[in-house]
């Protein structure tokens, strides 16, 4: 994205459900490339866009200034640094709110290139803004983890345990190959393995113990209680 | 003879002459938007500090590939005209040989802190690593210790389970990009470059010992 020709299109969209690592993801861009990063909030404004936006390039604005010359100054110090990311994450709430416009007149103006993070339907909704959608670059869709990744995973959050293949490859199917809850299963396996103190874990040692798939819990029939039986008259 | 003098009232005025590396970039950006074309002495005529520091950077800009060398000085190096290519509005941090000089740690923790907003330590550190910095258990804890003695932070759930504290950044102190960094002035707070100010404890005034 960065080091495209000036005359492409200047939009990226990553896309995917919740727990994924799209949030670890960006936060990994944004080391990398220096990128400003905003995140939508559900209360903000065409304002609170430009000014949140502009704070990140450390600008300080008035209170009263009018929205165009927010804009105007947000233009021009995004395109002082035509190299530099801007990251908007929630941009599903651009959408729904009408707010993408000025996203798109900024990246035009600009030059500046713009990764759009939301959840699995952006790519859907954007497709209804008619002018936003043919200026998308690149669509990368988060992909669930594989066993490699849950391997990554499993040194980084429980370093001192050794998690054999067959449990972690439970681990991660059970899990739906999503990055949150593989961690919240290596936690688990990382406390059995504290409380057993054993160094290794694998499908034997782990048994029938629970794993968090983050399945709500199944209604219950409350009309199952034990009755009185009503005597005949 | 005190009492002649009176008329010149002593005023202070503040101004902030750009130093460092900062200060030099900003002036380079200031001059390629002026002059156009501009050599070592135009960048030293605007700051105050030693002419060596500012030979040094100009050098690595110009090997890292910031500046352009339009005309070699011919009887002395000092002579050569530079000219900026590649613009950005943070200043490059550039070595010597023209290598760039990755982020640090502390930095790579402030953003992954500012985007987790809640996090347990383990968590952090895998966040804000990247190929080439790599935060270590330790130094993580010791800045995130940091930041709750300035405040910045909240223990939302103390240590002594397996999954150990979490934390949550304050709102109102997600002050912006830079991360703030401790400082030893002459006393030992931490300093946010966001708002300029220094954070945490009172200041006790110490003597600065050399």
């Amino acid at each position: 994205m960065i080091e495209r020709s000036p005359h492409l299109p200047g939009f990226g969209v990553c896309h995917g459900p919740s727990g994924y690592g799209k949030t670890y993801a960006s936060i990994f861009a944004q080391n990398r490339t220096k990128a400003l990063r905003v995140e939508v909030g559900d209360s903000w404004t065409r304002r609170t866009l430009l000014r949140q936006i502009l704070k990140e390039c450390s600008e300080t604005v008035k209170e009263r200034w009018p929205i165009s010359d927010l804009s105007d100054m947000a233009k021009s110090v995004l395109a002082e640094d035509p190299r530099r990311p801007l990251i908007v994450d929630e941009a599903d709430k651009l959408v729904d709110k009408g707010m993408i416009e000025i996203v798109r007149e900024l990246q035009e103006a600009s030059g500046a290139p713009v990764i759009l993070v939301g959840e699995e339907k952006l790519p859907a909704k954007l497709l209804t803004v008619e002018r936003m959608h043919n200026r998308v670059l690149h669509w990368f869709p988060a992909q669930p983890c594989d066993l490699e990744d849950a391997r990554a995973l499993a040194n980084a959050f429980a370093p001192k345990v050794d998690i054999k293949d067959d449990l972690l490859e439970e681990i991660r199917a059970r899990s739906g190959g999503r990055a949150r809850r593989i961690v919240v299963n290596l936690d688990q396996a990382a406390e059995l393995a504290r409380n057993k103190s054993m160094k290794a874990l694998d499908m034997k040692l782990w048994g029938a113990a629970d794993f968090y798939t983050g399945e709500p819990p199944a209604p219950r029939h409350i009309e199952q209680y034990p009755r009185r039986e009503r005597k005949a008259a | 003879m005190r009492h002649n003098s009176q008329h010149y009232v002593p005023a202070n005025l503040p101004v902030r002459v750009p130093r460092g590396q900062e200060g030099y970039w900003q002036i380079i950006c200031q001059l390629a938007d002026t002059k156009g074309d501009f050599t070592i002495n135009d960048v030293d005529d605007q700051s105050n500090v030693g002419r060596g520091d500012i030979q040094v950077y100009v050098w690595s800009l110009s090997k890292a590939g910031f500046l352009d060398i339009v005309r070699a000085g011919k009887a002395n190096r000092a002579s050569t005209v530079f000219r900026l290519v590649k613009r950005q509005r943070i200043a490059p941090r550039v070595r010597r040989d023209g290598s760039i000089i990755p982020a640090t740690a502390q930095e790579n923790l402030w953003t992954a802190i500012r985007t987790l907003k809640s996090f347990g330590l383990r968590e952090l550190a895998f966040a804000a690593t990247t190929e080439d910095v790599r935060p270590t258990y330790e130094g993580t804890k010791r800045y995130v210790m940091r930041l709750t003695d300035a405040g910045y932070l909240v223990i939302t759930s103390p240590s002594g389970g397996p999954k150990g504290a979490t934390w949550r950044l304050k709102p109102s102190m997600n002050t912006g990009p830079k991360a703030p960094e401790r400082r030893a002035v002459n006393a030992d707070v931490m300093w946010d470059p966001n708002t300029k100010v220094f954070v945490g404890a009172e200041p006790i005034a110490t003597e600065a010992r050399q």
